[in-house]
């Protein structure tokens, strides 16, 4: 019998425990030291609040920014909210600012306030406490004029403008065109000590300055250019591994073959082939060649 | 082919770049040096101050000011308060503050109390607003408690001081005035 009075006594006790009931399974109010604030001084609170059974906080009941009394504000409110199992953890940041200017050492109240919690119909409520907090002067009661007859303190100097990010901004300006204009010098061929990016454009000013009566001189000359880029002779059979060194090229495939079969034919051929557009479609296939060596 | 578009097109966008980097650097030269000199007590022409950047029409507000234009000087003040660098919104609100308190302590000392008090409340505002911007402004923390010892707020703290006896003292308490503690 008395075994099971006290099984009963038990059972009594956990079905008082208001453990599983409650819609808040977390509430902490995370407060600063409540002593050695001043005049304007920012107060931080924080509180969490973690709630079960899908329990939501109502934020539109949460304190607003702005005035809450004539000597406190509110700057800032924010709430960051994030799901955990059956329920939700919020995060409250609260910013208040107390403008109060004591005689002496004044104990203030930060008033009370109650979350407004819904499930479905349902409401609740969690109290956060009034907290209590001490503000001292910041100067003496007396007030006196200083050394220049003033009560106050003086004006804020007017600062300089920052030209930092302007600076910053020029050189970043100066770096993109310095750059852009050494990749151009680069691919004109306007640099020293780097021939083999000009070797298209040289031959381009001989070849233009050269008649239809001097086309094997025209042929030798973009021979030249060729072997230049090549950096061997090149002949027809050799084109193919030319290309894989050189893959731009291969896009003039067509006109380069045209131009090494016309070539074998002058220099190689018994009866003399016709020169007729030679030397334009020579000039036409350099300027391409001109084209891919630039980029 | 295209990378020599994307080449003459960063060079292009490089150069007008510069030129933009450049002209702005030798404007805020020039308002720099026009912040110097008004803090100098120099003169600057009217035309470089009527489009200036706000911190050069706030160093002609503190010029003003030491030449006792107050009018002047608030209205100057006025039309930079949303100026965009919260921490010179802060810097101009206080100097607000400063003339409004200023202004209201000569008119306290003159007795004209009903004229001073409306001008210490202006102060309070200012000062209040340049600490909501930045709390650790010392000085306006400061003045703001030399604005509030001048008028004391009439918010009572306790509810004792809130009975309808106490209201009666009210309108002691708010005259104008800073204690001045034993000799």
């Amino acid at each position: 019998m008395k075994k099971w009075l006290i099984v009963g006594l038990s059972l009594c006790l956990l079905a008082c425990s208001n453990a599983p009931d409650t819609p808040i399974s977390d509430f902490e109010f995370l407060t600063p030291r409540p002593f050695g604030y001043l005049n304007g001084d920012e107060i931080r609170h924080k509180i969490i609040l973690e709630t079960r059974n899908g329990v939501q906080l109502q934020r539109g009941g949460l304190p607003k920014r702005g005035a809450v009394n004539r000597w406190l504000n509110i700057n800032q409110v924010a709430v960051n909210e994030t799901k955990i199992s059956g329920g939700f953890r919020y995060e409250i940041n609260l910013v208040y600012q107390a403008f109060y200017a004591p005689l002496e050492v004044k104990m203030l109240t930060i008033p009370s306030f109650a979350l407004p919690l819904a499930q479905g119909g349902n409401n609740a409520s969690q109290t956060v406490p009034a907290w209590h907090f001490s503000l001292s002067p910041l100067r003496e009661l007396s007030i006196r004029k200083d050394e220049s007859g003033q009560y106050m303190r003086p004006d804020a100097a007017p600062p300089l403008l920052d030209n930092t990010g302007v600076v910053y901004g020029l050189w970043a300006a100066l770096a993109v065109t310095l750059s852009s204009a050494g990749g151009l010098a680069y691919v004109y061929g306007y640099l020293p000590g780097l021939p083999k990016r000009r070797v298209f454009q040289r031959a381009a000013k001989r070849l233009a300055s050269l008649s239809d009566t001097q086309i094997e001189q025209a042929l030798t000359v973009f021979h030249q250019a060729l072997n230049a880029v090549n950096g061997a002779p090149l002949f027809q059979h050799q084109l193919a591994d030319f290309y894989q060194r050189h893959p731009p090229y291969q896009m003039a495939d067509a006109q380069l073959r045209w131009f090494f079969q016309n070539s074998n034919q002058h220099f190689f051929s018994d009866t003399a082939p016709s020169s007729n557009g030679t030397l334009v479609n020579l000039r036409k296939l350099c300027a391409a060649c001109l084209d891919l060596e630039r980029g | 082919m295209m990378k020599l578009i994307a080449l003459w097109a960063a060079l292009l966008l490089g150069s007008v770049a510069m030129l933009v980097q450049g002209w702005t650097l030798v404007g805020i030269s020039q308002s720099n040096r026009a912040i110097t000199d008004l803090a100098a007590g120099k003169d600057v022409p009217l035309e470089k101050i009527i489009n200036a950047a706000p911190e050069v029409r706030l160093a002609r507000a503190m010029v003003f000011k030491k030449q006792q234009r107050y009018d002047e000087a608030l209205a100057t003040l006025n039309l930079i308060l949303d100026a965009p660098d919260p921490a010179l919104q802060a810097k101009i609100r206080y100097n607000l503050g400063n003339i409004y308190l200023h202004l209201a302590v000569v008119k306290t000392e003159a007795m004209a109390i009903n004229e001073a008090m409306p001008l210490v409340a202006l102060a309070k505002q200012a000062y209040r607003q340049a600490l909501a911007l930045d709390s650790q402004f010392w000085d306006a923390k400061y003045n703001l408690e030399v604005a509030m010892r001048l008028l004391p707020e009439m918010d009572k703290i306790s509810n004792e001081e809130e009975s309808p006896v106490n209201q009666k003292s009210q309108l002691w308490t708010t005259v104008p005035g800073f204690p001045r503690g034993l000799p």
